[in-house]
């Protein structure tokens, strides 16, 4: 058999069917198709709603941990305040770094009372106030006669108004009396016309165990106090002017520690 | 893919899948293949080219359908093949046998060709596609489309003419 390409052409045109599918199997098979179709979009729209909840669920987790950053550092702040923060932060760390070594002392004032004590061989019924030293809890009464009082880093200094007499008191932390007495000499190195040599202080006065230096002129010394780990320090000093009312009244305040 | 799309196109286009698939398969009994290929289509929606023919494109899922099934076993059925063509009732039975005959000669050596001239004949000789559409469905361009279509002219032209078809 010989074909030419048109005739070939032809007959392959006539390979063409005009067949079509029996309609009873084509609605069987227009069924399942749409029932793909339902399951399918069944299937998208669960998985939308689990990457949609997948999601939702990553961006509220995400916002969790971005909220606690932004609370813990501020590292989102800006320029300015994350620099005045670091700032602020750096204090805070440098007063814990200070709690950590050293703790900050802190002064409590209390109520008033009154008191009777012996000034110039009289007995004198004058006015106390009762303070705390914080964190250490240490208790004591300050006469009225000193009642100017600051804190000036760790110790608190009281002073009457005519600014003749002071009284210091300082804790030193984790330390003992021995070592203190050696510190204090440091301190005391004029060349005084009357110089104590450290002695005990008396169990009368308070409980604990304590070392007294005394140094003139001007009058002038201090008392040492082991409470605990710590040792309380009291210095003064004084005018001759002001000389016969602070002895009484360091006593005094010796008898008030507790 | 929503289901009146689908069902849209079932109506508009399974008939010609079906046909084409005979083509292909040689043999009428490709109606499950026709249910895959809309299933195929619903699976593989987001690929299709909302400017594209969905014709054409349920085509080449037709196409590449019958390929894996083509792989997978021989369906031929030459003889219920020819019963699917209708002939006219004044034509007496010797002259419907020789036609019969030349269409089973003629489909033997479609399917004894290399795949491409396999394809542009069946798309652009029977279904008479356009260039176009063949070169959409077969990935080619027009220029190739027409060349091949030639090529596979010729190729099919010397099968017949050397007489390596046979009713079997």
């Amino acid at each position: 058999m010989k074909y030419n390409e048109d005739e070939l052409q032809k007959e392959l045109k006539e390979l063409k069917i005009s067949g079509s599918i029996n309609q009873h199997k084509k609605e069987s098979m227009k069924w399942t198709i749409k029932e793909h179709a339902r399951k399918k979009r069944r299937r998208r729209k669960y998985k939308q709603v689990i990457v949609w909840a997948s999601t939702a669920a990553a961006l509220f987790l995400a916002c969790i941990v971005l909220f606690h950053m932004i609370d813990n550092n501020q590292s989102v702040l800006p320029a300015d305040d994350h620099g005045e923060t670091e700032h602020e932060n750096s204090i805070h760390h440098k007063q814990s770094a200070d709690t950590s070594e050293e703790m900050t002392l802190s002064v409590h004032e209390g109520e008033t009372e009154k008191k009777t004590i012996p000034i110039e061989g009289m007995e004198e019924e004058v006015t106390v106030t009762n303070y705390v030293i914080e964190p250490y809890g240490i208790h004591y009464q300050m006469e009225e006669f000193l009642n100017n009082y600051q804190v000036e880093d760790d110790a608190v200094k009281y002073s009457t108004e005519a600014e003749n007499a002071w009284i210091r008191l300082e804790v030193a932390e984790n330390t003992i009396l021995d070592k203190v007495i050696s510190d204090m000499e440091t301190q005391y190195t004029a060349d005084f016309f009357y110089k104590e040599e450290p002695t005990g202080t008396s169990q009368e006065e308070n409980q604990y165990e304590g070392i007294t230096q005394h140094f003139s002129d001007p009058p002038q010394g201090y008392y040492a106090y082991q409470i605990g780990e710590n040792v309380l320090i009291i210095q003064y000093e004084y005018t001759i002017e002001a000389g016969d009312g602070m002895g009484p009244r360091l006593q005094a305040l010796r008898k008030s520690i507790k | 893919m929503d289901e009146e799309l689908i069902t849209y196109w079932f109506d508009a286009y399974a008939d010609d899948i079906y046909r084409f698939l005979i083509y292909y398969m040689s043999t009428p009994d490709v109606e499950d293949l026709v249910q895959e290929v809309f299933i195929k289509a619903i699976d593989r929606y987001d690929s299709f080219q909302g400017n594209g023919s969905p014709k054409t494109w349920l085509i080449t899922i037709a196409r590449n359908l019958a390929i894996d099934e083509a792989r997978r076993k021989k369906r031929q059925d030459w003889r219920r093949l020819i019963k699917t063509y209708e002939f006219k009732t004044q034509d007496s039975p010797e002259k419907t046998q020789l036609a019969n005959d030349m269409k089973l000669q003629l489909h033997q050596a479609i399917f004894k060709l290399k795949q491409n001239y396999r394809d542009v004949i069946i798309l652009r000789g029977i279904k008479e596609l356009s260039v176009a559409e063949t070169g959409e469905i077969l990935k080619w361009s027009d220029k190739k489309v027409s060349l091949t279509f030639h090529r596979a002219l010729k190729a099919l032209k010397k099968k017949i003419e050397e007489g390596e078809c046979e009713i079997q």
